[in-house]
């Protein structure tokens, strides 16, 4: 009888303490192997897709707003190959586009909606006001107000330190990119500036007074990220590259 | 010892277990026995066809991560391929509504009532995600963004209107033919004098009729008809080919309040619509005109 075979198999297990903590290294490292090895080829898990860039020095101040606020409590940054979702919000997210995320904004808590597409749906005055009182523009809305944001300025004297972490993480920042980072963080959100440099080394990046007044505040970054997310990545799902559906 | 409940019939040796007397037990240990009772058959059935299973899955699906992508599993399934397979078939095979939607024009849509009920079930769902951000869920708009539901059109509301707007935008920079035009400010960049422009907002007041200082709009008219006339129209009905509203009516996108008109005149306004043109596909945009245009509103 097999269960009485097994059964006995188990029992002569048991009582060897060496084979059976042998035994149990075995089974965890199946567990360990399969979640850590794909680890160190994880480059491979990224399509190629065209358009991709790191942030520009007021996204990446506006991305860590995002994150510092709890942001991604309610709001997911990860459209799901499903019929529906690419009908709402648009292409599915690829790993690509999360490539420079440190940390990532996956997943599936949507107390609001996700947010990977929202770059370019509406305007930036209607984030600003949205930010400052959501229930002035959507009486349904649950979001809690972010009027300070507007009110708070934003120092670039720390960005490029920012942007020197992230370097380190792996995201292709240039040098030159670290020292300018200053100096493209003003840039960007000052439509009177040289954004010549900005535009060379950030390429399709908008160039606007965000929040509409003339300081540099927190919701200058904040709309400049939110307007850029979803933007970059240049392909359509519809008729993939299929390197896309590997 | 016993009254146990486990104790062994007497017919049975202290380290046979009567629940399972094929298998030796574990022998009692300072008068205590541990039995080994197998669990009901049904379990461990259950237990290898699920292990069986587990094993199926892995051969037909993607499923072991190696260094270079996942195995890809017999079937080659990927949720992204399904997905673009679903979204293909959907494009090759369209129903007979959508065949009809697509070949009639808005208007002949409008009129036909099941083409309208087509057009109005999808346009109300692609409108809730895409446009009542900022017109509202039901075109009401808010101070800024506009009302949807009123005859008072900045653009047009005319079929072919709504449909340019909503694929152009307005003032949207990603759309390079957007609808554009820039009011001046008429304070910020010093073109009128602060007493100026205070009787001109008593002149703007008083072209729809609200209490006004009359001996200011009278100083103000001739303000008007240089600085203003040429988008608002000489008699301030506006003017849709730059989107100049009406100033005749009592309809104020920024607040008819004093201190609003002031702060227009002042600091300029200008409202930005993104453009869906590359966003919706084209019979969405057109199920979108036909639901705004049953807000109501539509020209």
């Amino acid at each position: 009888m097999p269960s009485r075979r097994f059964a006995n198999l188990h029992s002569r297990l048991e009582r060897n303490a060496m084979v059976f903590t042998l035994a149990i290294l075995l089974v965890c490292s199946v567990g360990g192997i399969v979640e850590i090895a794909p680890l160190f080829a994880l480059e491979n898990t990224i399509e190629p897709v065209r358009g991709m860039r790191p942030y520009t020095p007021l996204e990446l101040a506006g991305r860590m707003i995002y994150v510092r606020e709890g942001c991604y409590g309610c709001h997911s940054q990860q459209i799901r190959p499903f019929r529906d979702e690419v009908e709402r919000y648009g292409a599915y997210s690829l790993a690509a586009e999360s490539a420079y995320d440190h940390p990532f904004q996956w997943g599936s808590k949507r107390t609001g909606p996700d947010l990977a597409r929202v770059g370019n749906k509406y305007s930036d005055a209607w984030h600003t006001q949205h930010m400052a009182d959501p229930r002035s523009v959507v009486p349904e809305s649950v979001m809690p107000p972010y009027a300070f944001l507007a009110a708070t300025a934003l120092d670039p004297a720390r960005i490029a330190a920012h942007v020197v972490a992230n370097r380190r993480v792996g995201v292709p920042y240039t040098d030159e990119m670290v020292q300018e980072a200053a100096a493209d963080m003003r840039a960007q959100a000052d439509p009177e500036a040289d954004a010549a440099g900005l535009h060379r080394r950030y390429p399709k990046t908008s160039v606007r007074n965000f929040d509409g007044q003339p300081e540099l505040t927190e919701m200058d970054a904040m709309v400049a990220y939110l307007q850029m997310l979803g933007t970059l990545a240049e392909f359509d799902w519809r008729r993939p590259d299929p390197a896309m559906l590997r | 010892m016993n009254d146990t409940p486990h104790a062994p019939p007497p017919s049975l040796p202290p380290n046979i277990d009567p629940l399972a007397p094929e298998r030796h037990g574990p022998l009692s240990f300072d008068g205590i026995r541990e039995l080994d009772t197998n669990p009901p058959r049904i379990w461990t059935v259950i237990y290898i066809t699920s292990a069986l299973a587990a094993i199926w899955l892995v051969v037909a699906y993607p499923a072991i991560p190696m260094l270079s992508g996942s195995t890809h599993g017999v079937f080659e399934w990927g949720s992204r391929a399904s997905l673009t397979a679903a979204a293909q078939k959907a494009e090759a095979n369209p129903t007979d509504i959508q065949v009809r939607f697509a070949q009639a024009s808005i208007e002949q849509a409008e009129a036909d009532p099941l083409l309208k009920d087509y057009a109005l079930a999808a346009g109300r769902a692609a409108f809730g995600e895409n446009c009542a951000g900022c017109h509202g869920r039901k075109g009401q708009g808010v101070v800024g963004f506009p009302n949807l539901t009123d005859k008072d059109w900045l653009w047009g509301g005319s079929v072919e209107a709504i449909q340019h707007t909503l694929q152009v935008g307005v003032r949207w920079p990603g759309s390079d033919d957007a609808r554009v035009s820039q009011m001046p400010a008429f304070g910020e960049q010093h073109v009128l004098e602060r007493a100026q422009v205070i009787d001109l907002v008593e002149y703007v007041r008083s072209l729809s009729g609200m209490p006004h200082d009359a001996a200011a709009a009278t100083r103000a008219a001739g303000t008007f008809t240089d600085n203003c006339a040429a988008c608002h129209g000489e008699g301030g009905g506006g003017n849709q080919e730059v989107g100049a509203p009406n100033l005749t009516d009592d309809i104020w996108l920024y607040g008819g309040s004093r201190e609003a008109i002031y702060n227009t005149i002042w600091h300029s306004r200008g409202g930005v619509m993104p453009a869906f043109g590359k966003r919706l596909s084209d019979d969405t945009i057109r199920k979108l005109v036909i639901t705004v245009r049953a807000f109501g509103g539509g020209e």
